[in-house]
């Protein structure tokens, strides 16, 4: 059999890969040691039921040391030989079992490690509740090296003291601000005091406010100004019926993109454990910051995240719940502040409701539409007696918007997130509206046919125009519609569009592709592209008894280009051709002498 | 006027699908316009992207040789690393959406796998995703290169233009069960299914339909439940997943009918408005086997609702069998077009499955 050999494990080499790769930066010992001193108080609790005064004592000497102590359950002379000397053995692991105990949050019994990226020794003293008889101080170094003495028992509480004094280059992180906000940032919710020592007097750096009382919405607000620096419209309180999770959502007083990502402080037991809520939080919920304390979830191995189980989908679901109720009670109660939230928040308002029928009918009715009638709301919508139709084509809301209010027709411009399927929601709740899409009617139904005798009067321009244009593929039709001041209007179905793409790709690429783009094109089944000539436009009128061919030919070339641009269409490199020639035929007749 | 920039943040407000896709489109006429060479690519490459992935790969088909040409045109995009990643990243797509449409010979997709070995090779790359490719889309044309191409892909080391690993691991599913191997897609998939391998628009999703995919083939419906649950959750209503749809209405059409035709009543749109043959195959496939179920066991049409389409009238007049037949004949051409295409009867097979 082959000799077996141990690893060796390099320590200083193991901290440049805490320091540089693993933490974010050396800022994080502040948390490491903070995770210890909770972890070491909920030992002492379970070792001592009795046991209810935990706390955390920190002092700085700015810039130089620092002494973080707290009157945990502490370290015999083994556990210190076991825990602090074995990198990877954590004393919250059950020696026993191998299992992480519940109460404790730290996990890898790398933490202390940490400190050596900001000191060049790490001194401890400690005198634990099991053996209280005796006390010890531990010096460990980052070449590996330690020691352990006994001290006496009158010079150290029950608990641990770890004395950190400041390495060269790492000065920044010994000052009491700076600790004190790293503290509130990775622990606020912590149960028990976190002292901090000063010479204008102790003071309480985890100071929570109170969640209920004459006062609690105050605190609550000035909580959320505190954390996350910031006033808010408003805050939801947050509390789960399971007893999952409780903190506090902070409605943002400014608009955010549907897709950015909130900063929250997401904490598990108490401990920092991301600000990232996309695990937890509803899809919606990107116009809140919470600060939100968990229990009985269960982290990721990489502690950043949950673990996806049934109790993290129930608390989704009840997060969900508090949040939307919130909103529901304020449509009753106070409508002004749900319209303010709305008017900023109105993608994400759009987004629940389209997600739930109640929501639905609470918000349609403050929901905002972009019309050509100008910006309708729900409730516009909602009693309205005549047809609505909508588009989700941008081009095609600008191409025909005014034509349709002139003919009277509401048009919804849906392109925005949610909007078609909010439209396709209120048709189901109340069924006597008539809302449709444009692409399912034809607009030129809204123009109407001029007089027989006008008819009459223009059949050979017409004709010459159709001749004109078919090579185009475009049929020319005259029509009588406002407003008058539109001389023309370019109208094509989907397919025909589709068609001026393919043939639009096929002119910009390379040869490889020509069959399939020719195959695409020869299975595009009935299409229509249409010109319709206003008859009420005094140019088209004038053209009409122009007996020069050519000067009508460049001036109906012109106006249908115009109509392609007016309409956003991309130019064929044929159709520019045609707006260039005429341009300098026009030019060159306006300067004839 | 907005900037580039802005139009390009403003099509997040748009809705996903068809209304972003006319927004690009609009910018790429702006860009064009002002000749804007960068923007020009950009806006391609976010219409492709979209087309890809929200709306219809039908669009991406048409836009892809223009976005090649401006780059193939301008050496001075090609300088730029990110752009000639980017255009990487479009032919992986490309090469892998091509197969969806029988308008693309077998010769031109050859064409294209050509021309993406080519640019990776050119560019400094390795095969891997070369090769997963090729095996992913020569599964229904030609199954030794598809053999082949895997093992290349086991071989050749994973590069920045591989997919991620999970996705990776979900084609290592697909092509074990594919080999009849179920042992050890299962054992594959573990990672996938627990949520420890992930991918934020394929998974765990496409490792669920491959499952149910393959146990729609072995006939063992029960075993699929513990997949079609969870898939269908997330695939309803979304023509990006018309096909996983399709084998859940497969499925259901021996499970549980009636949870079939609502599924199929939600969904039947994007059929009528999508212009991806293959997609449509896939869905359509499983409707034809809803209905021939329905014939079977002497359901009616009271609970099929759809808008108007080819088989609205016979639905109204409640004759299942002619809606079954109408749906049938529409998928079987479909099937005829990619089997000839592809020189196999994989599709004509994949219809006829469930027949009795």
């Amino acid at each position: 059999m082959a000799q077996p050999f141990l690893f060796k494990v390099n320590l200083g080499g193991m901290i440049d890969i805490l320091a540089n790769h693993l933490y974010s930066s050396p800022d994080v010992f502040v948390r490491e040691l903070l995770q210890n001193g909770t972890d070491a108080i909920s030992g002492r609790k379970i070792f001592d039921k009795n046991f209810s005064e935990g706390r955390i004592t920190i002092s700085i000497e700015p810039e130089k040391s620092m002494i973080f102590t707290d009157n945990g359950t502490g370290l015999t002379k083994e556990e210190i030989h076991q825990f602090l000397a074995v990198i990877g053995q954590s004393s919250k692991r059950d020696l026993q079992t191998g299992k992480i105990l519940e109460d404790y949050i730290g996990r890898f019994g790398i933490g202390m490690l940490s400190c050596f990226m900001v000191t060049d020794e790490i001194k401890l003293r400690t005198r634990s509740a099991k053996v209280p008889s005796h006390a010890y101080e531990f010096t460990g170094k980052p070449d590996g090296t330690y020691s352990i003495i006994e001290i006496p028992v009158d010079s150290v509480a029950i608990g641990t003291a770890m004395y950190v004094n400041a390495k060269k280059g790492c000065e920044e992180y010994f000052n009491e601000d700076r600790v004190a906000e790293l503290v509130r940032y990775y622990g606020l919710p912590l149960p028990f005091p976190i002292m901090m020592q000063s010479d204008e007097g102790d003071y309480r750096i985890n100071e929570m406010f109170q969640a209920t009382g004459r006062n609690a919405h105050e605190n609550m607000m000035q909580l959320g100004k505190q954390i996350f620096e910031s006033d808010f419209l408003d805050c939801i309180p947050l509390e789960s019926k399971s007893g999952l999770f409780s903190g506090v959502a902070y409605i943002l007083p400014h608009a955010v993109s549907l897709h950015s990502k909130t900063k929250h402080r997401i904490y598990l037991k108490n401990m920092l454990l991301t600000e990232d809520g996309e695990a937890i939080l509803p899809k919606w919920s990107g116009f809140l910051r919470c600060f939100l304390n968990t229990s009985q979830l269960r982290p990721t191995a990489s502690r950043e995240s949950f673990y996806e189980d049934e109790m993290l989908e129930q608390a989704r679901e009840e997060l969900s719940q508090c949040i939307s109720g919130y909103l529901i009670n304020l449509s009753k109660k106070n409508s002004q502040l749900l319209e303010d939230i709305i008017q900023i928040h109105f993608m994400a308002i759009k987004s629940m409701a389209c997600e739930d029928d109640t929501f639905f009918k609470t918000f349609i009715p403050f929901l905002k539409f972009e019309t050509n009638m100008g910006e309708l709301s729900g409730k516009d919508l909602l009693t309205r007696h005549d047809p609505i139709s909508f588009t989700q084509d941008m081009n095609q809301f600008h191409r025909t918007s005014s034509l349709m209010l002139a003919q009277g027709q509401l048009l919804v411009n849906a392109c925005y997130v949610y909007d078609a399927s909010l439209l396709r929601m209120i048709q189901e709740y109340d069924e006597n509206l008539i809302i449709y899409p444009l692409e399912l009617i034809a607009v030129d139904e809204f123009l109407q046919d001029p007089s027989i005798d006008a008819q009459v009067e223009a059949d050979d321009f017409v004709q010459n125009a159709k001749r004109i244009f078919k090579r185009f593929d475009c049929d020319v039709a005259l029509k009588s519609f406002s407003p008058e001041q539109l001389p023309v209007f370019y109208m094509l179905d989907e397919n025909a569009e589709t068609l001026r793409e393919i043939q639009h790709s096929k002119e910009n690429s390379n040869a490889m592709f020509s069959s399939m783009l020719d195959a695409f094109a020869e299975e595009i089944g009935d299409h229509k592209a249409t010109l319709f000539l206003n008859w009420r436009n005094p140019l088209i009128r004038r053209l009409i008894h122009l007996s020069n061919a050519e000067k009508v030919k460049a001036a109906l070339e012109i106006l249908y280009v115009q109509a392609l641009l007016t309409g956003r269409f991309p130019l064929k490199g044929d159709e520019m051709a045609l707006l260039n020639n005429n341009l300098i035929q026009l030019i060159e007749w306006g300067t004839a002498e | 006027m907005a900037s580039f920039r802005q139009m390009e943040n403003d099509f997040a407000n748009l809705e996903r699908g068809t209304a972003r896709l006319n927004g690009i489109r609009d910018a790429i006429h702006q860009a064009d316009s002002a000749q804007d060479l960068r923007w020009m690519f950009i806006f391609r490459y976010d219409y492709i992207e979209e087309s890809i992935f929200c709306g219809d790969r039908y669009y991406a088909m048409i836009m892809f040789p223009e976005l090649l040409q401006i780059y193939d045109e301008h050496p001075e995009l090609n300088e730029n690393d990110r752009i000639a990643y980017d255009m990487l990243i479009v032919l992986r797509w490309i090469v892998e959406a091509v197969q969806e449409f029988p308008q693309v010979s077998r010769e031109e997709i050859d064409k294209y796998f050509r021309l993406y070995k080519r640019r990776l090779l050119e560019s400094g790359y390795g095969l891997n995703n070369y090769y997963m490719k090729r095996s992913l889309v020569y599964m229904h044309m030609d199954r030794d290169i598809a053999i082949l191409s895997y093992d290349k892909f086991l071989e050749i080391p994973m590069d920045s233009m591989s997919d991620g690993k999970a996705l990776c691991t979900d084609f290592m599913v697909e092509f074990n069960l594919y080999l009849g191997n179920e042992e050890k897609a299962l054992t594959l998939a573990k990672p996938i299914l627990e949520g420890k391998l992930r991918d934020k628009i394929n998974l765990p999703h496409s490792t669920q339909h491959t499952f149910c995919w393959y146990y729609l083939q072995t006939k063992e419906f029960e075993k699929a439940v513990p997949y079609m649950i969870p898939l269908e959750k997330k695939v309803d209503g979304d023509l990006y997943h018309m096909h996983h749809i399709g084998a859940i209405l497969s499925l259901y059409s021996r499970l549980d009918v009636e949870k079939g035709i609502r599924l199929f009543n939600r969904n039947y749109h994007l059929y009528l408005g999508s212009k991806n043959p293959w997609l449509k195959f896939y869905f359509i496939s499983g409707a034809v086997h809803l209905f021939d179920s329905m014939v079977k066991n002497g359901i009616g049409t009271d609970l099929v609702k759809v808008p108007e389409s080819p088989i609205s009238t016979a639905v109204a007049e409640g004759d299942t069998k002619k809606v079954a037949e109408i749906l049938r004949k529409e998928c079987a051409e479909l099937a005829q077009r990619f089997d000839k295409r592809n020189g196999t009867t994989h599709f004509m097979d994949w219809l006829t499955m469930l027949d009795d």
